[in-house]
């Protein structure tokens, strides 16, 4: 059993080193994000987005992806800033931590990079509230981008606010 | 040590003891009322025997020494040389607990020597003490007072007395020799498949089956079988080749052996049948035996009588014919693969029981994964029959094929959801560990009657219903039966009595938890209700069943003192959640004085619905079917508004209080008013309300999906579902949607 376990992880290594260090860029609003690519299972198109009731008001709902119902995240409305009408390229980024697949609600989708460690630089200090998302900056040629660490994304202390209303 | 097949001795093992448990209460009961069933003890003996038996093939020792004691126990029960007495139940009842200890420590470690070595040591050495000496062959009956289920008739002259004596050991030297025949068979099995998978090794367990073949040839010459005596013979002759090395071919004497085992078990049977033990065809078996030792390749050189032989077998074996060939058959061999590959853990592979069910065993995971692909299935054959392309088309021979699709995905739903309704008979059997763990603790003297235990629920239902259960029963013992002396006083018998019924109802499973104690009081109940601020002034005019309820709201409990058992106040909050959870509902009545019913309703599946689908605005809902009464359209005139701003619906001599679902959802619907629009009325709890919807779209019977974990439990949603055309629909929780009306609009909750 033991040695089944290790030649699983090892498997895992193999295919997390592929995907070290390589981001999914996204842009909202004036700024471009990224998150690690290992966490992102597929891009669609935005559709029809059928609402929960109850919900906090950065999740706008559900939507069916073939066959499977998973819930979307505006993400504009989750770091807190105004929410915009969508257009063609708005893009639902589909993330899955462990067994949870959620969408995420992205202006336009950039390009896949690779931002080695030493080109990240650590979080500001600045406790602002979408602050506590932010993993790193990375720097690319020119241009920074804010790295954001889903889990804390998805995970993180409000979805006490949703479980708390939900009881 | 196998993976494969330690899970599968844990996985039998798990639900030998889940067998044993209920018996052994069984057992008690029958005990008490001097009216042991005789059958019963044998299932029980039989059970113990087999779960030695396994523990033994896998060479766990401890939980082999352990039930060996115990069966012996019962070994003596069941021939009659002591009673069944509360004290071997609680003997036997610990022994069960210390086996699934050894059991789970296995699951952890592998082996079952790891823990409670101790226990292990002091369990065994009670067990052999009570059953003390070893009984012997002497005729203790007569010495004893009656045994429970004497063997045969008491003995009342002299004459009669030495020939009842007689008949008696008889029957005793019977049961004896077949247990340890049966035992060695069993033994000399193990230790060819062992030597079989394991040949470097083998020399140990051949000298072990020789000898044990040596003394079964012995005990069956003592008993007279003359048939049984000759193959055993033989094949004892084939096993001392094999130990001293000199058989040809091993790995083929081996095999026939195997096969031969089962001739030898059939003997038995009929032994304990009709106590002679012929063997039909014995003949070939025994020449089959004997050729094995011939070396070479004997397989051409054998005549006719070997073909005939080889029929001979598959009659008595009532298989049917395989393709017959020259040789000791390949029937056998590939039966006695068979055995080693799918039997090897069996160690009793004797009588069949046969109760006319044929299971097979399934990797859970797999009949999961099976069942939600027909539920996908049957949502995408939606989607495509629906699809406005074919079903508009009209080509004749589409539209049948469309059909045909419909049918079969309609029948593959049906036979999903019956593969996974299990009766709740094995809930409910752990309920009577449970009546008599309480009872005692709680110084009270109840019984279990279970009635419409065949009832079949959902199996998600199954995994859920145990908790809630074993709740409610404590709170019946503890605080609803009384104790012996009180209920002498109030002119009840002695005994109370916890009943535990379910059946079908309208599309639900109900399950009644009865109990005939002291009751509820409702006075008291809004006492201490009052007392907790959980109620105002207006609870005094509630109905009965509302004050009722009242003992499922956290940190309720009117008990004087919190005992271990219950009186926590955490128990019956928990069981509503729990309920709830199931989309069920809990209702409670009772007479004080004379007893308390819980009823808990629960839905006959949690994967399909028949719903109502509506339109509020541009989404669609569902409303679950046997929550809607009726649908309808009211005029202006019909419709009375409050003071707060509620509105009232007139329907005939009835008044509803009215709900707009565009409002408590958060949506913009079609129709601002009531009279604009179109009306469900909906019934939960015993009160009922009118939906207001823009439109009824209509009704159909579909698939549950469950809402993401991500977004917890969504109030007022239940589910949702992926409509013909793609779009998701919401399926609507009644109780739920009326809290979050509640919340919105306060004066609505209060009718």
């Amino acid at each position: 059993m033991a040695t089944d376990t290790r030649d699983h992880l090892d498997d895992d290594e193999l295919d997390e080193d592929t995907m070290l260090d390589r981001y999914l860029t996204f842009h909202i609003g004036n700024e471009d994000y990224g998150i690690e690519i290992r966490h992102v299972t597929e891009i669609v198109g935005l559709q029809r987005i059928t609402e929960v009731p109850d919900m906090p008001v950065y999740v706008r709902g559900v939507i069916n992806l073939r066959g499977a119902v998973i819930p979307v995240v505006d993400v504009r409305l989750r770091f807190g800033m105004e929410t915009r009408e969508a257009d063609d390229r708005t893009c639902v980024v589909v993330v899955r931590i462990g067994e949870t697949a959620v969408g995420l609600i992205v202006d336009t989708v950039t390009e896949v990079l690779e931002i080695p460690a030493d080109q990240v630089a650590p979080p500001p200090s600045v406790r602002s509230s979408s602050a506590r998302f932010v993993s790193g900056l990375g720097k690319v040629s020119e241009q920074v981008k804010i790295l954001l660490d889903v889990q804390r994304l998805l995970l993180d202390e409000d979805l006490s606010a949703i479980a708390d209303v939900a009881n | 040590m196998d993976e494969d097949l330690l899970q599968n001795f844990l996985d039998e093992s798990s639900e030998l003891v889940d067998e044993i448990e209920p018996t052994l209460i069984t057992l008690q009961t029958q005990g008490e009322q001097q009216e042991v069933d005789l059958e019963q003890v044998n299932a029980l003996f039989r059970l113990f025997h087999t779960l030695k038996g396994c523990a033994g093939f896998l060479n766990l020792d401890r939980i082999t020494q352990v039930t060996h004691e115990a069966e012996n126990l019962l070994d003596q029960v069941r021939t009659g040389q002591r009673p069944y007495t509360p004290q071997l139940t609680e003997l036997l009842v610990q022994t069960i607990d210390l086996i699934r200890r050894l059991l789970a420590g296995i699951q952890d470690t592998g082996r079952d020597d790891q823990c409670c070595e101790d226990d292990v040591q002091s369990m065994t050495t009670t067990l052999a003490n009570e059953a003390g000496s070893p009984p012997s062959r002497s005729p203790m009956a007569a010495a004893q007072p009656p045994p429970p289920a004497p063997p045969g008739p008491g003995p009342s002259t002299q004459s009669e007395e030495s020939a009842v004596l007689g008949e008696e050991i008889a029957q005793e030297l019977r049961q004896r020799f077949l247990l340890e025949a049966e035992e060695q068979v069993d033994g000399i099995e193990q230790a060819l498949l062992e030597a079989n998978r394991n040949p470097a090794a083998s020399g140990d367990q051949l000298k072990v089956a020789f000898r044990a073949m040596h003394s079964l040839k012995g005990n069956c010459g003592i008993m007279g079988l003359a048939d049984l005596e000759r193959l055993t013979h033989r094949a004892e002759t084939v096993l001392d080749a094999l130990r001293s090395g000199s058989a040809p071919r091993p790995q083929r004497s081996i095999e026939d052996l195997l096969s031969v085992i089962d001739i030898l078990r059939g003997g038995l049977q009929r032994f304990a049948a009709d106590g002679k033990g012929g063997i039909d065809g014995i003949d070939a078996f025994v020449d089959i035996l004997g050729d094995s030792l011939l070396p070479g390749p004997g397989q051409a050189a054998h005549p006719t009588p070997a073909g005939s032989a080889t029929s001979a077998i598959t009659a008595s074996q009532t298989r049917p014919a395989s393709p017959v060939r020259p040789g000791s058959g390949q029937t056998i061999r590939k039966a006695a693969t068979r055995r080693i590959s799918t039997e090897a853990i069996r160690a009793e592979g004797g009588p069949a029981e046969t109760e006319g069910r044929r299971d097979v065993r399934v990797d859970l995971s797999k009949l999961d994964a099976l069942i939600n692909l027909v539920g996908e299935l049957v949502l995408a054959e939606n989607m495509v029959t629906l699809h406005p392309a074919i079903a508009g088309h009209d080509d004749e021979n589409l539209q049948r094929a469309v059909h045909q699709l419909r049918r079969v995905a309609s029948e593959l739903q049906d036979i999903a959801m019956a593969v996974r309704m299990i009766p709740l008979s094995g809930a409910f059997r752990k309920m009577l560990r449970v009546v008599h763990d309480v009872s005692k603790r709680c110084g009270k003297n109840a019984k279990l009657v279970l009635i419409g235990e065949e009832t079949e629920v959902d199996k998600t239902v199954i995994e859920k219903i145990s908790d809630p259960l074993v709740h409610i029963v404590r709170n019946a013992i503890d605080h609803g039966i009384e104790t012996p002396e009180e209920r002498r006083a109030a002119g009840k018998p002695e005994q109370g009595t916890v009943t535990i019924e379910a059946r079908h109802e309208a599309g639900e499973v109900w399950i009644l938890i009865k109990d005939d104690g002291k009751g509820l009081h409702r006075g008291k109940l809004l006492e201490k209700a009052a007392e907790r601020g959980l109620v105002g002034a207006e609870a005094a005019d509630w109905p009965d069943n509302k004050v009722f309820s009242l003992i499922l709201e956290p940190g309720f409990s009117t008990a004087a003192q919190v005992t271990d058992v219950s009186g926590r106040g955490v128990g019956m909050d928990v069981v509503k959640r729990n309920i709830e959870r199931l989309k069920g509902r809990i209702d409670i009545s009772s007479r004080p004085g004379e007893g308390s019913t819980i009823l808990l309703r629960l839905p006959l599946t949690l994967a399909i619905i028949d719903g109502l689908v509506v339109r509020v605005g541009s989404q669609r809902y569902i409303l679950p079917i046997l929550s809607v009464q009726e649908v309808f359209q009211v005029e202006a005139t019909h419709i009375t508004h409050g003071p707060d701003g509620d509105e009232v619906v007139r329907v005939r001599e009835d008044l509803y209080p009215a709900i707009h679902l565009a409002e408590v959802l958060g949506r913009e619907g079609d129709a601002k008013r009531l009279e604009d629009g179109t009306l469900v009325l909906v019934e939960c709890d015993g009160q009922r309300h009118c939906f207001l919807v823009d439109e009824l779209l209509g009704q159909q019977e579909t698939v549950i999906k469950g809402l993401s974990d991500y977004l917890g439990e969504a109030r007022g949603v239940a589910g949702c579902t992926i409509l013909g055309d793609g779009s998701v629909a919401l399926i609507l929780d009644i109780p739920g949607v009326l809290n979050l009306a509640a919340e919105a609009t306060p004066a609505v909750s209060q009718r």
